[in-house]
C-alpha cells in the first residue's frame, strides 16, 4: 500500500514543531531524559480548555493542529492515532488519588483523560470531525498499525486524505518505576546518546501526525511506497522484508541513497540493524532518536524525518551518523526498532 | 471482486458462562449474571451490582490452561479462554500456510495488576521491582500474549476505543480479509473488572445501583462487568478450502465520531445514526432489511436516550426493528463489549431466538422505542445490527448476516 504524505508536524525535546525537519541544533542536551518541548499552546487551544488537559492531550492537539494548518485542511477524512501508553499522567493521578483515598472523594476529569482515545477524540471534538477515528494501542508496533490503517482507508477509496499521528508521553513515575527496571541509560548529553552504547536507552517522548493522501499535488513531501512490520526480528525476516519492498517497487539496494536506522545506543537492541547494514554496505546514515529519545512510538518521528529529507533535499549536519554522506534523496529506508520484538521498515520516496 | 467475510468460530466467557454453550443457556433462560462482587475487593461491592465472572485469578490460570511460570493478567486469562473456544471452534490450525492475525480491543489492559502493586513500584525503598508486573501493564500485553501462545500472529494489533474497542477489532479484521491482506483473523476483545474503572464511572455518577435497566424511562445507569468474546473471521476461500462451518457473515460496517462531548452522546444521536447508516450502505442494506438490533443499550440516560433517537431517525418509516440490549445479562463489559455481543448475535442467527432485554417496564417519553421483553423463537433473523459506543465519541455498528 502506498500514500503521499502531505504535511508532518513534530514535538520533540528539541524544537522540531516549528521547524520544517529535524533542525540543525539541538535545544534540550539533557543525557537523562528528553522532554517534550512545551509550545505555547495558547496558540492552538483555549487556555480553559488547556488548563483541564492532559499534557500528552496538548502535545497531541498542538502537532495535530500544525501539521493540519500545514496541509492547509481541516477536514480529514479519518483521525488515526497509535500510543503504546495513552495518557500516561492522567492516568497515575486518578490512581494514585484512587489508592491514597481508599476509592474516595475523587473526581472525573483524570479518569475521563485516561481513556485511550482521548486525543483522537478531542482533535475531532476540536475540528468537529464526524468520520473514522481509531486508536492503536500495541506497544512498538501502535503508530505502524495507525499507519497501515489510514493507507488501508485510502486503498479502499474511503479516504482521500487521513490525519495520522504517533505519540507517547514519559511522566516522573513512568520514569521512575521503569528507572527501577533498568530500562534507561544516562549519557553526557543527548547528542552522545546513539555514540554512547549502553544497557538502556535515553527516555523520551514526543507527539508526530502527518496527512498522508492519495494524490499527490504541490505540497506533497514525499510519498511511502511500502511498509513492513517485523515482529520478533531475525535476520531471515529482515532480508526477506527488505527485499519485498524492493522486488515491489522494482528497486535495487543501489537506488537506496540513505538509510534511517532508528539507533538508540542500546547495545543489546542495536544488534538487529547489522543485517540492514549488509544488505546496505557504506550507504549513508542518519539518526534521530538522539533527538527525541526512545519511546514506542518514535518511528513516527523517524517518519516526519524522512518526508522532509526528501522534500528539502537536506540533512542537518548532526543528524548524521558515520562518515559517508550522500547529497541527493530519492528513495530513503526508515527501520526501527522498539525494544527486541518490534520492528518496522518503511520505503520513503521522493514523487 | 472484494471478498466476503465469513465467521467460522466463535468464544466467549462472561458472569453468565465460561463458554458459549453455558452463554446461550443463561440468555434462554433469561439469567442475569450482575450481583454482588465476591472476587474483586472493591469498597463499592455492597453499593453497585457488578457482573463478575466468579473465578479467581488462579483458577482462570488452570480454566486458560496455563502454567505459573509467569505473571498472566486476570485480562490475559480470559482473552485466552474465549480466542481459544473461537479458535478451537472454527477447527483453525496454527501451522496452516494462511495468513493469520489477531486483533483485540481493550481498555483497561492490565491495570488490575497495576493497581495492586502501583504504590510498591513508587517507594524508594523498593529499589528493584518485578519487570513482569509493569510489563504486563499496557493494553497490547494481552493481544501479544494470546496471539504468541495460539501462535497466530502473522499480524497482532490493539485497539482501543473505549467501549467500541473490540467492535473496531472486528472492523478492522473484516477490511484486512477483504482487501486480501489476511485469510484469517481472531478478532474480539477482553476486559477484567477493576477498581479503576469501577471508581472512573462511579466519579461520572453513571453507575446503577440495582440492575441496569435498558431503554426503560426510569433507566439510571450502567453495571459494570468482565468479558472476553472473539469470533474467527475468514475469507471464503480459506473458509471452503478449510470446511469450516460458517456460522455468519460480517457484511456490514462502519465507525463515525459523535464530535459533541468526550464522554457524553449528541442528543440527536449523530455519530450513532452515521454509524448504522453507513454500516447498512457498506452491507448493501436498507432500513428494512435490519431484522434485529443488538443495541450498545448500557442504561445510562444518555446513551439510551441518544441511540434511541438515532434508531428513531434511521427507521424512520413504518419498520421498526425488533431490538434489546444484552447488557442486563453481561454488564457492560467495555472494550469487550462488542465482541461478546457479536457471539450474542450470532447466537440469535444459530438459534433464531431473539434474547429480550430484562428488567424494562416503561417506554422512555422522549423517542417511540420499545425493546423486545419476551423471549421470541422462530425469529426469522437473517441481519442483525450490533451497535457499540465509547468516550471520545466513538461509534461503532456492525452488521452480521446469515450464511
Amino acid at each position: 500500500m502506498k500514500a503521499y504524505i502531505q504535511s508532518a508536524a513534530s514535538l520533540t525535546a528539541q524544537a522540531t514543531l516549528e521547524s520544517l525537519g529535524m533542525p540543525e541544533e539541538f535545544v534540550n542536551l539533557s543525557g537523562v531524559k528528553l522532554k517534550g518541548l512545551d509550545p505555547d499552546y495558547k496558540k492552538f487551544i483555549s487556555p480553559v480548555a488547556a488548563r483541564r488537559m492532559g499534557r500528552i492531550i496538548k502535545m497531541g492537539v498542538a502537532s495535530a493542529m500544525v501539521c493540519m494548518e500545514r496541509a492547509n485542511d481541516k477536514n480529514p477524512d479519518a483521525i488515526i492515532v497509535g500510543t503504546a501508553m495513552g495518557c500516561v499522567e492522567d492516568t497515575e493521578d486518578f490512581l494514585l488519588k484512587m489508592i491514597d483515598n481508599n476509592e474516595s472523594l475523587l473526581t472525573p476529569t483524570s479518569f475521563i483523560q485516561s481513556t485511550h482515545n482521548t486525543v483522537g477524540g478531542q482533535i475531532a471534538l476540536l475540528i468537529g470531525c464526524n468520520n473514522y477515528n481509531f486508536t492503536y494501542v500495541h506497544r512498538g508496533f501502535s503508530f505502524e498499525s495507525a499507519l497501515l490503517d489510514a493507507m488501508l482507508l485510502l486503498q479502499e477509496g474511503e479516504a482521500e486524505k487521513v490525519l495520522v499521528g504517533g505519540l507517547d508521553e514519559v511522566s516522573q513515575n513512568h520514569f521512575d518505576i521503569y528507572n527501577k527496571l533498568g530500562n534507561w541509560k544516562t549519557c553526557s548529553s543527548s547528542l552522545q546518546s546513539i555514540a554512547e552504547k549502553g544497557q538502556g536507552v535515553l527516555a523520551g517522548e514526543g507527539s508526530t501526525f502527518l496527512m498522508i493522501s492519495k494524490s499527490k499535488d504541490d505540497k506533497t513531501l514525499a510519498q511511502i511506497q511500502g511498509m513492513e512490520m517485523v515482529y520478533q526480528p531475525n535476520t531471515v525476516k529482515i532480508r526477506e522484508a527488505v527485499e519485498k519492498l524492493l522486488v515491489e517497487n522494482d528497486l535495487s539496494t543501489d537506488d537506496i541513497d540513505l538509510i534511517i536506522p532508528g539507533l538508540n545506543g542500546h547495545s543489546e537492541e542495536e544488534k538487529v540493524y547489522n543485517e540492514i547494514f549488509t544488505i546496505f554496505p557504506q550507504k549513508a546514515i542518519a539518526g534521530f532518536k538522539h533527538y527525541c529519545g526512545e519511546f514506542p512510538t518514535a518511528s513516527a518521528v523517524g517518519l516526519y524525518f524522512a518526508a522532509y529529507v526528501i522534500k528539502n533535499q537536506k540533512i542537518a549536519d548532526i543528524a548524521w551518523l558515520g562518515k559517508d554522506k550522500s547529497q541527493s534523496f530519492k528513495h530513503i529506508l526508515l527501520c526501527n526498532n522498539y525494544g527486541k520484538d518490534y520492528f518496522s521498515i518503511l520505503l520513503i520516496s521522493q514523487c | 471482486m472484494t471478498n466476503r467475510v465469513l465467521i467460522t468460530g466463535m468464544g466467549m466467557i462472561s458472569s453468565i458462562g465460561k463458554n458459549v454453550e453455558e452463554t446461550y443457556g443463561s440468555l434462554i433462560k433469561e439469567k442475569s449474571g450482575t450481583g454482588k462482587a465476591t472476587i474483586l475487593n472493591t469498597i463499592h461491592k455492597d453499593t453497585f451490582p457488578l457482573s463478575e465472572i466468579k473465578f479467581t485469578d488462579d483458577q482462570l490460570l488452570t480454566l486458560a490452561d496455563l502454567q505459573n511460570n509467569r505473571i498472566y493478567t486476570r485480562t490475559t486469562c480470559l482473552g485466552l479462554i474465549a480466542a481459544r473456544e473461537a479458535v478451537n471452534h472454527a477447527g483453525l490450525k496454527s501451522l496452516s500456510r494462511l495468513r493469520t492475525g489477531m486483533i483485540s480491543g481493550t481498555t483497561v489492559g492490565g491495570m488490575g495488576k497495576t493497581e495492586d502493586n502501583y504504590k510498591n513500584y513508587l517507594l524508594p525503598e523498593n529499589t528493584t521491582i518485578n519487570s513482569q508486573y509493569v510489563d504486563t501493564h499496557d493494553c497490547g500485553d494481552s493481544t501479544q500474549t494470546i496471539a504468541d501462545l495460539l501462535g497466530y500472529n502473522d499480524f497482532v494489533t490493539t485497539i482501543s476505543t473505549a467501549c467500541s474497542s473490540s467492535a473496531n477489532a472486528i472492523m478492522l479484521g473484516a477490511r484486512l480479509i477483504k482487501n486480501n491482506i489476511l485469510d484469517r483473523v481472531i478478532v474480539g476483545g477482553v476486559d477484567s473488572l477493576t477498581k479503576f474503572t469501577i471508581n472512573g464511572f462511579n466519579t461520572l455518577m453513571i453507575l446503577d445501583k440495582d440492575l441496569c435497566k435498558s431503554f426503560d424511562a426510569d433507566r439510571k445507569g450502567l453495571n459494570l462487568g468482565e468479558a472476553a468474546g472473539f469470533i474467527v473471521i475468514e475469507s471464503e476461500k480459506a473458509a471452503k478450502e478449510g470446511n469450516r462451518t460458517i456460522l455468519g457473515e460480517v457484511k456490514g460496517y462502519a465507525n463515525s465520531n459523535d464530535a459533541y462531548h468526550q464522554t457524553a452522546s449528541s442528543p440527536e444521536g449523530n455519530g450513532a445514526f452515521l454509524a448504522m447508516n453507513k454500516a447498512l450502505n457498506v452491507a448493501g442494506l436498507t432500513p428494512t432489511d435490519i431484522d434485529y438490533v443488538n443495541v450498545h443499550g448500557t442504561g445510562t440516560p444518555n446513551n439510551d436516550l441518544s441511540e434511541g433517537t438515532a434508531m428513531t431517525r434511521l427507521f424512520a418509516g413504518d419498520y421498526f426493528p425488533r431490538f434489546s440490549s444484552t447488557k442486563a445479562y453481561t454488564g457492560h463489559t467495555l472494550g469487550a463489549a462488542g465482541g461478546i455481543e457479536a457471539v450474542i448475535s450470532l447466537l440469535t442467527i444459530k438459534y433464531q431466538t431473539i434474547f429480550p432485554n430484562l428488567n424494562y417496564t416503561t417506554p422512555m417519553p422522549e423517542v417511540n422505542a420499545h425493546p423486545v421483553t419476551t423471549l421470541i423463537t422462530n425469529a426469522g433473523v437473517k441481519n442483525v445490527l450490533s451497535n457499540s459506543f465509547g468516550f471520545g465519541g466513538n461509534n461503532t455498528s456492525l452488521i452480521f448476516s446469515a450464511y
